[in-house]
């Protein structure tokens, strides 16, 4: 059994997972959450051990690299770091609730980067401007940020949806607080690790490329919703709306960009 | 919050047009930069992108004060902001400094670099590329690009280096970086006037003299194989009775065999073709040019410093625990009733607190 059908077994778990807290949603059985939970773990651990197996299968082939270097392993790692930010994140009922959300995500992610004929999974060498210390620390900081962005705009979307929400008192507004704060101190990380990256390897920490300009455009966002969070003394509303402007960058800086001209059309 | 979403869009702007391509076209003149620094095309030099960016340090710079006057000893509220002026600073620094790249054929030296904003740069040494090797993997795909350069001063090797993607070289404060490179081919050409028979090693771009003084034949381009009938050069013949192109084929004999009326129908074809010369080509050597990015940035201590202090106090800032590792005591502003230990909410209900000072 190779990494790929692993995650492509995992792309099913978490399918399943969706079904079931939807069924459990609608026909108001609270009974399903928890075999939903525990569906969801597994299908973490299968996922854990998927990315776990195609870094060795790299380095059984010879051009042992980690597992995120391409647009089919970023894809797989950004599903993996949204559940890993709702499961060490959030407990009880809340998680429940974010999994019903998270779990549809990683599945088309998942599902995307298996089944799409246009990206590729094939395990490559490195080519030489990837090859660096950098690749992992940057990788993983920023999808990290993209992961609890993503989340905080669940809460966002959660505190849209309750007309009856209120600033200050509401624990989703305590949790999308949090996870915007997570999201914005990870992806300030990536942006510097990028930037002393491409500082060695391009000889400039910033040259407008549109992956950085991006990233520059998510990170202006959220730190306007960190500032309006803050003025209005709580989330309100226009917070929640920010954020999902923010979460709309995101996916812009993540997929978008690769149909604009850059040095970052390997991710 | 506006100054942000202009700056934001202005990003966006920057990203939608293709960038930097206008500059260059432009002259030096002060004058004709006027519109270019109006122009979406390079919208991160432009006037906008400037003042955007001078009005958040204001910005910023009025925030802080603020909260100075208003006596908030909010030392990391302080620093966090400070630290992105800094970073701001820095970056304006980097203009002062060289952003230039070089082209060194393998076994050449050069001492001067182009700029990319026109112009360029005596560097006061010579770097020469020793060797350069391009690696690849089994299936084709690039593995490493590998300059090895000597830094010469004084007909000296002061320094040594080798250059791959990922690992610059410095020297007497400027930075290199593998950056590209190409295959180069060198021409074994001879021309003839009649009387003097003149054999040349030349490259693209060299000007080969002939005789008498004032003609000259450019080497436009060098071909391994053009048009599957083997090595061929494109001269540009300069005279003061005008200029034509030439193409000249190492298999000119092979080439007009099968083609006799050749030179009737592409006179630009025949080797003969411009009277009195005669060209002839022998044997290409192909060798390779390295491609290096030269640079100095004096403002990159700065933006180190900014973003490093950035980080630090944002983590300080949100992770500590109140009264914990920040330094001071997180409640002294008397909110502590709101904050109910929730991380984070101590900033909001510190800074509701003092007023609409926020609107940044």
């Amino acid at each position: 059994m190779n990494s790929g059908t692993i995650i492509g077994i995992v792309t099913f778990v978490y399918l399943g997972v969706f079904s079931l807290s939807l069924v459990g949603q609608i026909m108001g059985k609270k009974g399903l959450a928890r075999p939903a939970f525990f569906a969801a773990l597994g299908g973490f651990g299968l996922h854990t051990a998927g990315i776990l197996l195609r870094w060795y299968e790299s380095y059984a082939l010879g051009v042992g690299h980690v597992p995120l270097a391409n647009f089919y392993e970023s894809l797989v790692f950004f599903a993996w770091a949204t559940i890993l930010v709702t499961f060490l994140g959030m407990k009880g009922g809340t998680r429940d609730t974010v999994l019903a959300y998270v779990m549809p995500a990683a599945a088309l992610m998942l599902g995307y980067a298996s089944f799409s004929p246009g990206v590729e999974s094939e395990i490559h060498p490195l080519i030489p401007a990837l090859k660096s210390n950098w690749l992992a620390i940057h990788v993983i900081t920023c999808f990290l940020g993209y992961a609890s962005f993503f989340v905080a705009s669940v809460f966002g979307i959660i505190l849209l949806r309750d007309p009856g929400a209120t600033p200050g008192e509401n624990p989703s507004g305590t949790m999308f607080y949090r996870c915007v704060m997570i999201g914005f101190i990870f992806f300030t990380v990536g942006i510097l690790t990028g930037s002393v990256w491409a500082q060695m390897a391009w000889g400039r920490y910033w040259g407008w490329d549109p992956k950085e300009t991006w990233a520059l455009i998510t990170w202006l966002v959220y730190g306007a919703v960190i500032h309006e969070k803050v003025r209005e003394g709580g989330v309100t509303k226009r917070v929640a709306v920010l954020s999902l402007i923010g979460l709309a960058s995101v996916l812009f800086t993540y997929f978008g960009v690769n149909y604009l001209p850059g040095l970052h059309s390997y991710l | 919050m506006v100054l942000l979403f202009f700056i934001t869009l202005l990003c966006l702007v920057g990203t939608i047009f293709p960038q930097g391509h206008e500059l260059a076209e432009h002259g030096h003149g002060w004058a004709s930069r006027i519109p270019s620094l109006l122009s979406p095309y390079d919208i991160f030099h432009s006037a906008w992108f400037l003042a955007a960016g001078f009005l958040l340090s204001v910005n910023i710079v009025l925030c802080m004060r603020r909260r100075v006057r208003l006596k908030r000893r909010n030392v990391l509220m302080l620093l966090l902001h400070g630290s992105i002026l800094l970073v701001i600073v820095g970056y304006a620094m980097g203009s002062m400094g060289v952003d230039g790249f070089v082209e060194i054929p393998e076994g050449g030296s050069v001492s001067q670099v182009d700029l990319r904003r026109g112009s360029s740069l005596d560097l006061g040494f010579s770097v020469r590329c020793d060797r350069f090797v391009a690696e690849y993997y089994e299936n084709g795909m690039p593995k490493e690009y590998v300059s090895d350069l000597s830094f010469v001063k004084n007909a000296q090797v002061v320094s040594q280096a080798r250059l791959k993607v990922n690992h610059p070289a410095s020297f007497e404060g400027m930075s290199f970086y593998q950056e590209s490179f190409r295959q180069s081919h060198s021409a074994a050409l001879t021309w003839s006037d009649g009387k003097k028979t003149v054999a040349v090693d030349a490259r693209e771009g060299d000007v080969v003299p002939l005789l008498p003084a004032g003609t000259q034949a450019r080497v436009v381009k060098i071909w391994d194989d053009l048009m599957h009938a083997g090595p061929a050069v494109k001269l540009l013949i300069q005279s003061p009775a005008g200029e034509r192109y030439l193409w000249v084929f190492k298999e000119i004999e092979a080439i007009k065999g099968h083609l006799p009326d050749l030179f009737e129908r592409a006179p630009e074809l025949d080797p003969s073709g411009f009277r009195p010369y005669t060209f002839s080509l022998g044997k290409l050597e192909a060798s390779s040019v390295t491609g290096i990015g030269v640079r100095r940035d004096p403002g990159i201590p700065l933006v180190a410093v900014g973003g490093g202090l950035f980080l630090v106090s944002l983590l300080l800032m949100f992770l500590a625990p109140p009264g914990g590792a920040g330094g001071r005591p997180r409640r002294e502003d008397g909110l502590s009733g709101r904050t109910s230990g929730q991380e984070g909410a101590a900033a909001t209900g510190r800074v509701k607190a003092k007023g609409k000072g926020s609107r940044t």
